[in-house]
């Protein structure tokens, strides 16, 4: 039978993290840093890990940076990391279209991240 | 200063008699003379697409020189058949039926779409009837990503988001069906030294609304240059019937029937021919928006639309990358 697709594990591309634990299993109060986090798997998983001119505030949509199925990567990535259900109408550039934008749109479900 | 032309449809009017003289020279000149190939084969769907194709190459090659394919499978329309039979015999083109339904069975088809819409709705199975649909661009920011109908034997439907594996997975596996079609196609242009036709309008040609290798693959593409909206004006100038050009576009590819603008395009195909016009020829949005009565937002959100399908078309479009230049 053919195996289901599933795309890379997105905890192994979680870098400079203080444990090995997956990140879903953290606290998630308890990351260092919403943007770092993000900026990683943007540059991880959605550039093959070459950053170049992406800034924070660089729009993912106007620099080609992601597609619609960059946008559900993205998604799955802050679901499955975080622990949280984004509804449909959450799901607009307001909230994802830059590493700027999803750290805030973190920060409004979950708090500010605090470090232990 | 010359006034700009506001949009509206008249802009997309066509010599119809000057077009259909083109594209059969150009048919004409491509098959016989560059490919040195003795006709083309296509594939008959019932749709105006590759009707105008089907009737456009009978009048560039003669009618002996055109071979018809009917490809339906389990998912097809009932009228799809029977319209493609009404097109072959009005053009008198011969033609072969094709049920793909087992070669799809063989593939795993079937079974792989309905496990990847299990994953998002647990109790689907091959009872039910699904399609894939996208939000409205025109209503509201939000991005455009697939949820899938379900249709229950009871009549009761679900709609739910696809989640990035079950939306690739489901894609991957539906994609069979043009693809093995084309296989087909290409196996009776080799038995018959033919060459395949393929028959993206332009709306579908620009913004990657095909399979790669699959109905994106042929040897020639006769209307990629026509909007829609002028593939109908040829369909009614070559005389083709009027069950074919009243025909509503559809994907045909869905257990449930889909539309195009519910699974690929912002617009209905007359609205989204004046957008892609007014954006290749350098109308603005507010130009844009004047001229068909939508807002200036409504507007710059289908320009960003189509600016996103065309750089996922480049793929679709790339022939193989090559280290180096060869001969």
């Amino acid at each position: 039978m053919t195996k289901m697709y599933e795309p890379s594990p997105l905890k192994s591309v979680i870098i400079n993290r203080a444990s090995n634990e997956p990140l879903s299993n953290l606290n998630p109060l308890r990351t260092m840093n919403y943007k770092t986090e993000v900026k990683n798997f943007v540059v991880s998983n959605l550039l093959f890990g070459v950053a170049g001119d992406l800034k924070d505030n660089t729009s993912f949509l106007d620099s080609g940076t992601v597609d619609s199925t960059g946008v559900l990567e993205i998604i799955m990535f802050l679901e499955e990391t975080y622990g949280i259900k984004i509804e449909p109408e959450e799901m607009v550039p307001e909230n994802l279209d830059s590493i700027d934008r999803v750290s805030d749109f973190l920060t409004r479900k979950l708090g500010t991240p605090t470090t232990k | 200063m010359t006034a700009r032309t506001e949009i509206s449809a008249g802009l997309l009017k066509v010599d119809c008699a000057k077009e259909a003289d083109r594209i059969a020279a150009f048919l004409h000149e491509v098959v016989f003379r560059r490919f040195r190939r003795k006709g083309v084969v296509l594939g008959i769907s019932g749709g105006i697409d590759s009707s105008v194709v089907a009737s456009l190459a009978a009048l560039a090659l003669g009618k002996e020189h055109v071979l018809g394919l009917f490809m339906p499978e389990r998912h097809s329309a009932k009228e799809t058949l029977e319209l493609g039979r009404t097109v072959t015999e009005h053009l008198g083109i011969e033609s072969v039926h094709e049920d793909i339904s087992p070669m799809l069975d063989a593939f795993g088809c079937y079974r792989l779409q309905e496990e990847a819409i299990r994953r998002v709705v647990a109790d689907y199975g091959p009872e039910c009837k699904s399609k894939i649909v996208l939000p409205s661009v025109l209503d509201a920011d939000t991005y455009r990503l697939f949820s899938v109908v379900v249709q229950y034997p009871d009549g009761r439907t679900t709609t739910t988001r696809l989640d990035l594996t079950s939306y690739q997975s489901l894609i991957a596996a539906t994609n069979f069906k043009q693809r093995t079609r084309k296989t087909l196609e290409y196996y009776h242009a080799d038995r018959m030294n033919f060459a395949v036709a393929g028959t993206p309008n332009r709306l579908e040609y620009d913004q990657g609304f095909f399979v790669k290798l699959g109905d994106g693959a042929a040897d020639v593409k006769p209307i990629a240059h026509l909007y829609k909206s002028q593939v109908y004006q040829m369909a009614q100038f070559l005389g083709l019937p009027e069950t074919i050009r009243s025909r509503p576009p559809t994907t045909d590819t869905y257990s449930l029937p889909q539309s195009q603008e519910e699974f690929y395009f912002s617009l209905p195909y007359d609205k989204m021919d004046l957008v892609l016009y007014g954006k290749n020829n350098g109308y603005s949005p507010a130009e844009v928006a004047q001229g068909m009565g939508l807002s200036q937002e409504q507007i710059q959100r289908v320009f960003r639309d189509i600016e996103g399908k065309r750089k996922a078309a480049n793929y679709l479009h790339s022939p193989p990358a090559l280290v180096e230049e060869i001969r």
